[in-house]
């Protein structure tokens, strides 16, 4: 089975940050981007395989973040939620602290030692 | 008026009449006396209808009121005396009694056409009534009363008819009685002529067959004046028969009743055949009999008085009858003439009148108030029980009947007393409020009336002197007196408007802060449709109106238009109380409504402005730090140490897009800026 972890993230230079470090830190590990939230959550509903990890940008279009969750928690997955979001607003990590399926708030740019710290934690 | 007064008089003027010692003129007078004062009247007269040779009726005065008031009363009254009280002119009221024949009855003497004036000197005259006395059919006499104070009626009339019947059947039993009198004396005098004329028969025998001739007339003379006796003797059964009060003659041996007039028939209900086969014991409760008999045999005077007896009527109704007997010889039998008058009706007055005296005595005992009856020099006639407790307790001092009541009084108080029973001799009630003070240096507050008391002719008999101790009264007064002050005070110095309505919404009061507030005064406001004033708008008004009526226990805010001309802010609560008034209390809340505004205002400004910021500081997480951590992200992969790794351009493409993308976000960031600043400073 293929280990992937999804990034949703309206921005393609984040998306394309977040790649390269991932890569270097964790080659054997497929790396899927979304740009829409809507299309990362009807990919997650279809996906016969679940993704390690879905690291989710707040501030997007369409759908943003705290809708894609409301959604997402209906799906009922045992699936990591970290969020990471240029936000350093105070309410920004008050909201997240109460959804428990988000397991950490990472303030871009993501560093490759918290991403390090974060794989380790789910034990990849 | 009392019929019990009237058959009293009646039976007085019978008895003097039947016991034969009366004098005719006097009899009369005292008739003429008793109706005046049963009908009230001011003057009258009884009189008897005569006739001159043309068959002419005239009026001969029997009995005159004395109206001798002025010098031409007197020389009116003294002229009629002179020619014999003797009245020709027809052409009057009373003229008009005669030549009808009829009762008449004038209120209003003065506008009536049947009177043909008054003589000079003749009283004035507001009322009349002239009854005529008819016996057999024909006018014999005449009665003319006048000025009884309420007029004259049919009701009154009829009241006197047993008077009137008195009346006619005295002037015909004295005419009897004088033709009975003159029949005697003439009788006397031809039975001397007689005697003198035998003699004279003796000594002149020539003379006989004229002799003879004289006694034959003579004794023709005899029977016409027998006749005359036998017709007097009918006009004095006439008396005895249709005598208003029952008569009746018995046999004063047997007790048996020989004789019974009509009056006694319609009283006791038997009939004349069954009351000759009674005797005076079968009238009375058995029990009565020996009482009766022992009366009877002590031996009775010619006329006597036999005070109250019990009878029984046919119907065994038992009456109280007042008794008045004169010895005659009757049929040659010694009997009792009786007249009996039923005072059952006049007991009974006297015994209500008895108890409801009693009931007055202790309605005036147990009054609160000193109560004092005065005759008319201040001297107490009756006082009662409080007052004689009450003047012993306050001044240690005992109340004697016949003391002038002023004696108990002193200083200034029996002054102003003094006045007051003045003012009520002339017929004015009055009332004052005195101070007495009394030992231990108290003072009492009385309230003392006087009333004149007069009698049923309206005149003074003397003065009802009232005390009422109203010192509780006059302390609670003196009390809520003070308690008014204060509030008065209270509400003037109140920082509310206060007003109070009656039902229909008059204004009755209001306090200064009103005036000071609104600009009225409650001269201003009195029959004034203040609503309109304070609330031109039509639906503020009908607002204010259905708060005002409501119960509504909060206060509500209202903008009201004041004198001043101006609108200001005002906060009302109504009151409404039990005696349909309602009190308006209300504010002046312009200066609190002004600050709210001002908090309200800086409230939303400041919303906007937590807005903003929170605005701001989105833009700042979000829109400026996405460019600026792209930025970084990208440095550190850039490859510093191989430049011309194949990435680094691409590293550096995105870097410059990511720079643009962050300093068009610090010019959006500084125009909204410029913006905010540019609003608040206009807001």
């Amino acid at each position: 089975m293929n280990k992937y972890i999804i990034l949703i993230d309206d921005d393609p230079i984040n998306n394309l940050i977040n790649h390269k470090i991932i890569s270097k830190i964790a080659p054997e590990i497929k790396l899927t981007a979304f740009e829409f939230a809507k299309e990362a959550l009807e990919s997650i509903k279809t996906a016969t395989n679940p993704p390690l990890l879905i690291f989710l940008d707040i501030n997007m279009p369409v759908m943003n973040g705290w809708e894609f969750l409301d959604e997402f928690n209906k799906l009922n997955t045992n699936v990591a939620v970290v969020i990471v979001s240029s936000s350093i607003n105070r309410e920004d990590t008050v909201k997240a602290s109460q959804y428990p399926v988000i397991t950490d708030y990472l303030v871009k740019p993501v560093t490759k030692e918290s991403f390090e710290r974060i794989l380790k934690k789910i034990s990849l | 008026m009392d019929i019990t007064n009237l058959l009293v008089a009646i039976n007085q003027v019978q008895q003097t009449f039947l016991s034969g010692e009366y004098d005719a003129e006097a009899l009369f007078n005292h008739l003429l006396e008793t109706l005046l004062t049963l009908t009230e009247s001011e003057y009258g007269f009884i009189g008897r209808i005569l006739y001159r040779e043309e068959n002419t009726p005239y009026l001969k005065v029997i009995t005159l009121t004395n109206i001798a008031w002025n010098e031409e009363t007197h020389k009116l009254y003294e002229s009629h005396k002179e020619s014999g009280l003797e009245f020709h002119n027809l052409q009057t009221l009373f003229g008009k009694v005669i030549t009808t024949q009829e009762v008449v009855i004038s209120n209003a003497p003065l506008m009536d056409i049947r009177s043909g004036g008054l003589p000079e000197g003749h009283p004035a005259m507001h009322a009349f009534l002239g009854i005529p006395l008819k016996f057999k059919n024909q006018l014999t006499g005449l009665i003319g009363i006048a000025n009884r104070p309420q007029g004259y009626d049919k009701d009154l009339v009829d009241f006197l008819n047993p008077f009137s019947t008195t009346c006619t059947l005295l002037i015909q039993a004295i005419d009897a009685q004088t033709a009975q009198k003159e029949a005697f004396d003439k009788n006397k005098l031809f039975l001397e002529n007689t005697i003198a004329m035998n003699q004279k028969l003796a000594v002149r025998e020539e003379a006989l067959s004229a002799s003879e001739e004289e006694l034959r007339q003579t004794n023709a003379h005899l029977l016409q004046i027998n006749q005359q006796l036998e017709e007097s003797e009918n006009k004095y059964r006439y008396l005895f028969e249709y005598s208003p009060l029952p008569m009746w003659v018995y046999d004063l041996e047997t007790l048996q009743f020989l004789d019974v007039n009509h009056a006694t028939l319609e009283n006791y209900g038997y009939t004349k055949k069954e009351f000759l086969e009674m005797t005076i014991l079968d009238i009375r409760p058995q029990e009565d009999s020996e009482k009766i008999k022992n009366f009877i045999a002590q031996g009775l005077d010619k006329y006597n008085y036999s005070n109250i007896w019990r009878h029984t009527k046919k119907n065994s109704e038992i009456i109280d009858v007042e008794v008045v007997g004169h010895l005659i010889e009757y049929n040659g039998k010694e009997a009792r003439l009786v007249l009996a008058n039923n005072v059952s009706e006049k007991i009974k007055a006297e015994t209500q009148l008895r108890r409801s005296e009693a009931n007055l005595k202790a309605l005036f005992d147990s009054s609160n108030q000193f109560l004092f009856l005065l005759n008319k020099d201040f001297r107490i006639l009756q006082v009662n029980q409080t007052a004689i407790k009450g003047v012993k307790r306050i001044f240690d001092k005992d109340i004697c009947i016949g003391d002038a009541i002023l004696d108990y009084i002193f200083g200034d108080i029996q002054a102003k007393i003094r006045t007051s029973f003045h003012a009520c001799l002339q017929g004015n009630a009055q009332s004052e409020e005195i101070q007495i003070p009394v030992p231990n240096n108290k003072i009492l507050w009385m309230k003392t009336t006087c009333i004149p008391v007069l009698d049923s002719r309206n005149e003074l008999l003397g003065i009802s002197f009232s005390i009422l101790d109203i010192t509780e009264q006059k302390n609670a007064i003196v009390e809520i007196e003070k308690i008014n002050e204060i509030l008065q005070s209270l509400f003037d110095n109140l920082p509310v408007m206060v007003a109070m309505f009656d039902e229909k919404g008059e204004f009755i009061f209001c306090n200064q802060t009103w005036v000071d507030t609104l600009g009225y005064t409650l001269d201003e406001m009195k029959g004034t449709d203040m609503l309109a004033k304070f609330y031109p708008n039509p639906l503020e008004k009908q607002s204010a109106y259905e708060f005002m009526t409501s119960d509504s226990k909060e206060w509500k805010d209202f903008k009201t238009y004041t004198k001043f001309g101006t609108y200001i802010d005002t906060s009302w609560a109504n009151v409404q109380l039990s005696n349909h008034t309602s009190i308006g209390i209300g504010q002046d809340i312009s200066q609190r409504k002004n600050a709210e505004e001002k908090i309200y205002l800086r409230e939303v400004q400041l919303a906007i402005q937590n807005q903003q910021l929170r605005e701001y500081a989105f833009i700042t997480s979000h829109e400026l730090r996405r460019p600026l951590a792209n930025i970084l992200g990208l440095i550190s992969l850039f490859n510093f140490d191989n430049l011309a790794d194949e990435f680094n351009p691409m590293i550096m493409q995105n870097l410059i897009k990511s720079s643009q993308e962050l300093d068009s976000v610090i010019y959006q960031m500084n125009q909204v800026l410029e913006e905010k600043q540019y609003n608040n400073a206009h807001e």
